[in-house]
């Protein structure tokens, strides 16, 4: 009981926040809110998979599920198979742990790939130095990219040097430095990481998007604090509108994800609130905290209710098991 | 103006891909209505060339600008990265439906930088 109390405050917890008017929040608040979204869901998977391995095991229902299956299902593999049924069953509640560790591992892998990768293809598609200390890479299309993970570098395609004029060329490589300066790529591979792994929890993907949207905003505002005119940076940002391609973990392009038309239509119209307010440490320091307090209360009830389950089970085993004595007779 | 200032520089990207290198008033000459004033296309050429995609040469008493990015290189990234979002049989379909366009000469020329091509890149 105390368990789904636990499960339903956290699922509440992370329902709620999509209830919240977070477009209108400012964007590292809002980063810091669905960032913490997506920690809570990596955590809920995490404690699900905790449970079923260690307090499943204790439960009836789980000796009731693997003598049905040992003795109903696959009758004659215990009379040629010295193994305990029971452990077998066991073992098997230890596959969701092992699946969710296995998925942590290779989104490890898989994000050091993609930003070695990123690194690689910026070597290759280099054709020399761009304005401003910038790389320049060819193509007709509009691309203005922060890429790179340890020293990420502003990219600037050919076509965006023909195709913008001064100001919002400007405009959009500040947007792009902004990036850099704010250090999106960390808050972005640390999102990629969670929604890996709490991905089976509804509406994860979402708040993926929502936190790449966030971050495009934060650079918008860091571009504009730089005194770029809003209209300009969303002129820019429409050119780059068809360069979507370049989205990956070790690249931020200046199009952004989805939500383009909510971050040209704030441009557009509130070149006043270009300000930057608070700052992107405190809210993120208040978002952990946060989290924090969520995950170290449902880890403290996990564990309030697990541990007497696991010494109960214990001494059930010292006394000859009696769940399994009951329910499998030798 | 912005897109006015965009669409010259566009323009004048294609003229200097075509003569390979031309001074201020060469390019004027290719322009559509001389593409404005001398001074307006001086001053593309030059943000052009400070933007990179430009050099500047001195030839006699005049300065020429030369492409730094070629047209090939210009196209190159876009076409590949069309091609890499569609399918196999697409990508087979689109490129096949193209080369079929061109003549015998045109292939012959295609399969020799083909070749050059794939023997600078296991050189890499």
């Amino acid at each position: 009981m105390t368990l789904l109390i636990a499960a339903v405050v956290l699922l509440v917890t992370i329902g709620g926040v999509h209830l919240l008017p977070l477009r209108r929040a400012a964007p590292a608040t809002a980063t810091a809110v669905w960032l913490s979204a997506l920690a809570l869901r990596a955590l809920v998977v995490l404690l699900l998979s905790i449970i079923v391995a260690v307090a499943m095991p204790s439960t009836e229902l789980v000796a009731a599920a693997s003598r049905w299956c040992w003795h109903l299902v696959l009758p004659l593999l215990p009379s040629h198979l010295p193994v305990d049924g029971h452990r077998v069953g066991h073992a098997a509640l230890a596959l969701p742990g092992l699946g969710v560790l296995s998925a942590a591992v290779a989104t490890a892998v898989g994000l050091t790939r993609a930003t070695r990768l990123v690194r690689t293809a910026l070597r290759r598609a280099s054709l020399g130095s761009g304005p401003a200390g910038t790389v320049l890479v060819g193509g007709a299309e509009v691309t203005l990219a922060a890429a790179g993970v340890v020293r990420p570098q502003v990219v600037v395609s050919a076509g965006a040097l023909m195709s913008l004029d001064d100001d919002e060329l400007a405009a959009g490589l500040d947007h792009e430095r902004g990036h850099i300066a704010r250090r999106h790529r960390y808050v972005r591979l640390l999102a990629e990481f969670c929604f890996a792994l709490g991905r089976l929890v509804p509406m994860a993907r979402r708040a993926l998007q929502e936190v790449e949207l966030h971050l495009e905003r934060d650079a918008d505002r860091w571009a504009l604090a730089r005194r770029h005119d809003p209209v300009v940076l969303a002129s820019a940002i429409r050119k780059a509108a068809g360069a979507r391609h370049l989205l990956t973990p070790g690249f931020a392009a200046l199009s952004g994800g989805d939500g383009l038309a909510l971050r040209l239509g704030e441009l557009l119209e509130a070149g006043e609130r270009a300000g930057q307010k608070g700052s992107l440490r405190k809210v993120a320091f208040a978002a952990a905290a946060a989290t924090a307090g969520a995950a170290m209360a449902a880890v403290a009830t996990t564990a309030f209710v697990m541990v007497p389950a696991v010494l109960a089970s214990e001494v059930l085993s010292g006394s000859g098991s009696l769940s399994s004595g009951l329910l499998c007779p030798p | 103006m912005a897109a006015l200032q965009g669409e010259l520089q566009l323009q004048v990207m294609g003229v200097l891909w075509r003569l390979e290198a031309a001074t201020v008033e060469r390019v004027r000459g290719e322009l559509p209505d001389q593409g404005g004033a001398y001074t307006t296309v001086q001053t593309v050429l030059n943000r052009l060339a400070d933007r990179g995609l430009l050099t500047r040469h001195k030839a006699g008493n005049a300065i020429e600008y030369r492409p730094s990015v070629s047209e090939p290189e210009y196209l190159t990234s876009t076409l590949r990265a069309t091609l890499a979002g569609a399918s196999r049989p697409a990508r087979r379909a689109a490129l096949a439906e193209l080369v079929g366009e061109l003549g015998d000469e045109d292939l012959a020329a295609i399969r020799g930088e083909a070749q050059e091509t794939a023997r600078r890149s296991r050189r890499r």
